[in-house]
């Protein structure tokens, strides 16, 4: 348990001491700000309904480059980079186990990858206040969307790390991390359709309805729907691969 | 040499096994997560739009425990792919963007809950033209923006617009002010998507249709017209759960058709001629259902008919005066007031436990707002054979009845005050039920309403109440039930100067403060 502390604790300060994330976040921010202020712009022209508000500011557009890219680059040098430099040698001969090197490595990016997106809830505090929109605008898809992009994240994450323990390569690491939550995002849609009728059928339509996490961000969290099924799929994945990132360590040791 | 690679090998084929393993068992996970028994759902969207009411819920599980059972929904919407090319087409588009979009959740959660027994399709013309007409054909939709609902082989069409939503619709003749001012545009009240469709699911689910007589020619509000005193809703409604509605000019007619399931009153003006009376009292003698809804008329004095004859017969007096009652004085909480128009509204809270319409409305809590109410009392010897219950609708123990004054003029006025007496308050009943005994068969029934709450002003309070007094006494107790909550749309309003601010906030404040942090933290890490 402290080797994950104190993996977690080490990884944390290197991310918030690393330019990268606050040039992530500015990007982000600003991107967002400009599509928010839009779509405010455009529904109260249109004098659209309020408690769409909630989910439009969940998904816009940006959203996508945080989860396809964000993960890839927050992980891409959790094994990658130690490989390089030779340093997972040394932290392999020491004391710890493979796993809680990987879970702390995993949770530092984890916690940061929330804390990317928490100045969402606080902003549409602000946005509530009297001096911006005064709107009532609802907080439940706000809350349930920020969960289900940490779920995602958890998953995209654990799967950042098993690229990043397969190779010295980073930028081979986050392409392929990259790839993958592009096929993630992109892939099931496009399987029920190379499917088609039998995309509708037991159990092919369940594992593609389980596996459908834009649908699941778009339809049912950043609506403030949660529905336990789909965090099966979220925490079975971070497991199944992190428990791939421990073995592929673990393999080094047969080599 | 060759010890190596055994090793490597095993250690391959054990990291190979190893994680086949732990995807079967994610698999497995996946799959049996998404039972019914295993999920839960939960809904913390805006008025819980995703949550249906308990009623609908019961019959979605319902369908599923049948097994045989097959409830299929189709949508038909237009396709919303061309570009608006004016601020008013953008206006409609996303009006009726925001309807097809409800429609989409709603279903959603119909097809969650009725898991197997339920199928939604979506037919989208774009995507897939040859089947979209086929389902069209198939189904006889002839309009986009539907929902077919499909039980079995019996189907029906809901359309998103009238059925499923409340649209204000603007006076077509409305032209654009000369300052620029745009003619006014739809606007989304409410969505009521859950009532249509649950309805029209039950209305699958019996078999038969039964008439609902409308008795005219009595100076009552009109069935067909819109306005607020109007019973166009409340027909609607009927048909919308499979009851066929039909007028009667009953003193023309001389007598009630052999097919009417319920005799209906609504706010006769006018008291009913003495063959007219008859013709009813023969018809409930031989196991008819009426329902007689009286309300108050302060002008003229005559549009306020005791139907004494009937009511005679039935074993209960209507009253002439009307029902006030005390309202909560907004700067005393906890305390009566008059005086006010308000006094004509009645909260009714004492609803019959016993009565299965009431019931359920009492274990939903959903209270009737009724207004220009008069007193129903028991007579004190009912006719043999009669038997009166008063307690189906009661005020609040503050009622009095109030008596017309003359005004400076001598012209009839309202007096709002509560009088000084404390004997003249009570809780005052306008709801009663009269029971026939029919030697020969079912038993005659008539329910009296003495206030006014089921025309258009008052359906969306009272719609509950109206429809499971019809359904109940249509003899179709398993629609006695209360329906889903209706989802409002609260328009976004934001002045241009509200506008720019959250641009400065958005755009200029976030990006801006994590830049300043990020340099702070940057600095004093190369310092330290």
């Amino acid at each position: 348990m402290s080797t994950i502390l104190t993996t977690l604790a080490k990884e944390l300060m290197s991310y918030f001491f690393s330019p990268v994330a606050y040039v992530i976040a500015v990007l982000f921010y600003l991107f967002r700000g400009l599509e928010v202020h839009g779509q405010v712009r455009a529904m109260a022209a249109l004098g659209a309904d309020r408690d769409l508000f909630s989910t439009v500011y969940m998904i816009s557009p940006s959203s996508n480059f945080m989860v396809v890219l964000v993960p890839a680059i927050l992980t891409m040098r959790c094994f990658a980079e130690e490989r390089r430099s030779g340093s997972l040698e040394v932290l392999m001969t020491a004391p710890v186990r493979e796993r809680e090197v990987v879970l702390g490595k995993w949770l530092a990016a984890l916690v940061f990858f929330a804390v990317l997106w928490l100045p969402t809830l606080p902003l549409l505090l602000l946005l509530n206040s009297e001096f911006f929109l005064a709107q009532d605008l609802p907080y439940g898809p706000v809350l349930t969307g920020y969960l289900g992009l940490t779920l995602l994240g958890a998953f995209l994450l654990a799967v950042g790390c098993w690229t990043s323990s397969l190779t010295d390569n980073q930028l081979l690491a986050s392409l392929t991390a990259m790839l993958f939550n592009t096929a993630l995002l992109v892939g099931p849609d496009m399987l029920g359709q190379q499917l088609g009728a039998q995309a509708q059928e037991w159990p092919w339509h369940v594992l593609l309805d389980q596996t459908r996490v834009r649908d699941h961000l778009v339809s049912w969290f950043c609506r403030g729907l949660v529905d336990t099924a789909q965090l099966t799929f979220y925490l079975g994945g971070a497991v199944f691969f992190l428990f791939l990132t421990t073995k592929s360590l673990e393999a080094r040791r047969w080599r | 040499m060759a010890m190596t690679r055994a090793r490597r090998l095993l250690g391959r084929l054990h990291l190979w096994f190893a994680s086949l393993v732990v995807l079967a068992i994610w698999i497995l996970a996946m799959l049996l997560a998404v039972r019914p028994g295993m999920k839960a759902l939960f809904d913390f969207s805006p008025q819980a739009r995703f949550s249906v009411s308990p009623a609908t819920a019961e019959l979605l599980a319902g369908l599923g425990r049948g097994g045989a059972r097959q409830l299929e929904l189709h949508t038909f919407f237009e396709p919303l792919n061309e570009t608006p090319r004016t601020a008013d087409e953008a206006h409609v588009r996303q009006l009726r963007q925001r309807l097809q979009v409800l429609t989409r959740d709603l279903l959603q959660r119909y097809q969650y809950l009725g898991g197997e027994a339920v199928k939604v399709v979506h037919h989208d013309l774009l995507r897939d033209v040859a089947g979209t007409r086929a389902a069209a054909t198939a189904f006889q939709v002839q309009t986009p923006n539907v929902v077919v609902v499909q039980l079995d082989r019996r189907s029906k069409i809901l359309s998103v617009d009238y059925d499923l939503a409340d649209i204000d619709i603007p006076d077509p003749q409305r032209q654009p002010t000369p300052g620029g001012q745009r003619a006014a545009l739809p606007v989304l009240r409410d969505f009521k998507g859950e009532e249509a469709i649950s309805s029209a699911i039950k209305s699958l689910l019996v078999e038969g249709t039964p008439t609902v007589y409308f008795v005219t020619g009595l100076a009552e509000p009109s069935l067909r017209d819109g306005t607020a005193d109007a019973y166009s809703e409340l027909v609607h409604a009927l048909e919308q759960e499979g009851l066929r509605c039909q007028t009667l000019d009953l003193e023309r007619v001389g007598s009630v058709p052999e097919d009417a399931t319920v005799l209906a009153l609504m706010e006769p003006r006018r008291e009913l001629s003495q063959h007219a009376s008859d013709a009813v009292l023969a018809y409930l003698r031989r196991g008819g259902r009426l329902l007689l809804n009286v309300s108050y008329w302060l002008v003229p004095e005559d549009w306020n008919p005791t139907f004494g004859r009937l009511g005679a017969a039935l074993g209960l007096a209507i009253g002439e005066d009307v029902v006030y009652h005390l309202v909560e004085d907004p700067a005393r909480p906890g305390t009566g007031m008059s005086g006010v128009p308000a006094v004509q509204n009645l909260r009714i809270t004492e609803l019959s436990p016993a009565h299965p319409v009431t019931r359920q409305l009492l274990r939903a809590g959903r209270v009737p707002e009724l207004k220009a109410g008069r007193e129903v009392q028991a007579l004190a010897r009912p006719p043999e054979g009669v038997s009166v219950d008063t307690t189906l609708l009661r005020t609040r123990p503050f009622a009095w009845l109030a008596r017309r004054t003359a005004g400076p003029g001598g012209e009839p006025e309202a007096n709002f005050f509560s009088p000084p007496d404390r004997e003249a308050y009570a809780s005052r009943s306008v709801g009663a039920v009269a029971t026939l005994a029919n030697p020969a068969g079912r038993e005659g029934v008539a329910v009296i309403i003495s206030a006014a709450g089921f025309n258009n002003a008052g359906m969306k309070v009272n719609g509950d109440l109206a429809l499971n007094l019809f359904q109940w006494l249509a003899e179709r107790k398993e629609l006695v039930s209360v329906r889903g909550e209706r989802y409002v749309a609260r328009k976004l309003d934001a002045t241009a100067q509200q506008i720019e601010r959250t641009g400065w906030l958005l755009i200029g404040g976030v990006p801006g403060l994590l830049l300043l942090t990020g340099i702070v933290v940057l600095w004093r890490r190369s310092r330290a």
